[in-house]
């Protein structure tokens, strides 16, 4: 084989890897694949727990049901509440779109999964993702059909925060190792474990109050006059399969 | 490269992605590409440039950042045990696995050092994914052995 061949190849293969356009052509060819294997290891590894699921689903069914109860329980307050003249301050409504994570970065310094969401649907770079639990990370490449989610827990990862009892304020920093760091925080800041950490809505992209993760460690620094708080995301990371992308 | 050993390494790839959905934590997570890279350049040195290329490309496609670095150093590894592999009698299932642990290391600690992630306790993670790869190349060596001879 002529040497040429390989350095020939390679710079092809760099090419793919880095234009754009090819980018894009890359992830949507490979999406089908890596959907299929991920989604037959899914089914395969879900067979045992049938039964289980099963009664889990019909639990979830009822507490749904209860849920629903409650809901209209607190409609009623809330419509009294109105008629009595009081203030009723709404959350703005949030759009969203349900995508399934098709897979996962192979870099594990790296931590972002790949979503079958792209601009056809209206997702946009910086938009926000989230599982059932809390926020799960935010939209770094959007290409036409998938979009690229850098996880919280990624080293370049940085959500203004706030500690949800004492409205402290830091900076939610990923550690590439399934765990966070609010950094930024004062020296007597007013954190403990097991506090809840939100999200501190600034900027237009992430609206405020979003869980994002628990305070499972603090540390203070008086030598630097700081503290930082180790958390733990609240999002599974590890077992995301169905997230929802919040819209404009 | 034969057919044969193309499937290897495309069955480890596959192998890879079905762990990848399976395994909550990325570091527990053994790199099957790297294997089945290592077990093709071991028996076919001068298709290291093709095993390379692939691993490469199927590792550094979900790169976000250092995706030239990443696809440079599987390029690099693939042509340093071709190197070996051709100097070398190989035969001894220790070297390989030996290399597949070392390179692992060496991959893995070169991903954090690109991504600006070090710290003590990645000193852990990092021996963690070298032992599962080890621990996949030990149950895939003798498949592939099996599969490539019969």
């Amino acid at each position: 084989m002529r040497p040429v061949r390989p350095v020939v190849l390679s710079v092809v293969v760099l090419s793919v890897l880095l234009l754009e356009p090819l980018r894009h052509v890359v992830l949507t060819v490979l999406r089908w694949p890596f959907a299929v294997v991920r989604q037959t290891a899914g089914i395969v590894a879900t067979l045992p727990h049938l039964s289980a699921l099963r009664e889990e689903h019909d639990r979830l069914r009822a507490d749904t049901l209860q849920q629903q109860l409650e809901l209209a329980r607190l409609r009623e307050v809330l419509r009294q509440s109105e008629a009595s003249g009081r203030i009723v301050e709404a959350h703005p409504a949030v759009r969203g779109l349900v995508g399934h994570v098709i897979d996962r970065s192979r870099v594990p310094t790296q931590q972002t999964v790949l979503i079958d969401r792209g601009t056809r649907h209206g997702l946009r770079v910086d938009g926000v993702v989230l599982d059932a639990d809390g926020v799960a990370g935010r939209i770094l490449e959007v290409h036409p059909d998938t979009a690229l989610v850098l996880l919280v827990t990624d080293a370049d990862s940085r959500v203004a925060v706030l500690i949800e009892r004492s409205r402290e304020t830091g900076l939610l920093v990923g550690r590439s190792q399934g765990t966070c760091a609010v950094r930024y925080l004062d020296l007597d800041a007013d954190v403990e474990e097991g506090d809840r950490v939100v999200t501190a809505g600034l900027g237009d992209a992430v609206p405020k109050g979003l869980p994002v993760a628990v305070v499972t460690r603090v540390e203070r620094d008086a030598l630097r006059g700081t503290a930082q708080a180790a958390a733990k995301p609240s999002a599974d990371l590890g077992r995301l399969e169905e997230v929802l992308c919040l819209l404009d | 490269m034969s057919a044969r050993l193309s499937a290897a390494f495309a069955a480890c790839a596959v192998g890879h992605m079905a762990l990848d959905g399976l395994i909550a934590s990325p570091w527990c997570v053994p790199d099957l590409t790297l294997v089945g890279m290592i077990l093709v350049v071991m028996r076919a040195p001068s298709a290291w440039w093709a095993a390379s290329l692939a691993a490469g490309f199927l590792t550094a496609a979900w790169a976000i950042r250092g995706a030239p670095s990443i696809f440079a150093l599987y390029l690099a590894a693939g042509w340093s045990l071709a190197a070996m592999a051709r100097q070398w009698d190989l035969e001894d299932p220790r070297i390989e696995g030996l290399f597949v642990a070392v390179v692992c290391a060496v991959l893995t600690l070169a991903f954090v050092t690109l991504d600006g992630a070090w710290s003590w306790s990645m000193v852990g993670y990092l021996l963690l994914r070298a032992l599962a790869t080890v621990t996949a190349w030990m149950v895939v060596r003798p498949l592939a052995a099996r599969w490539l001879t019969s």
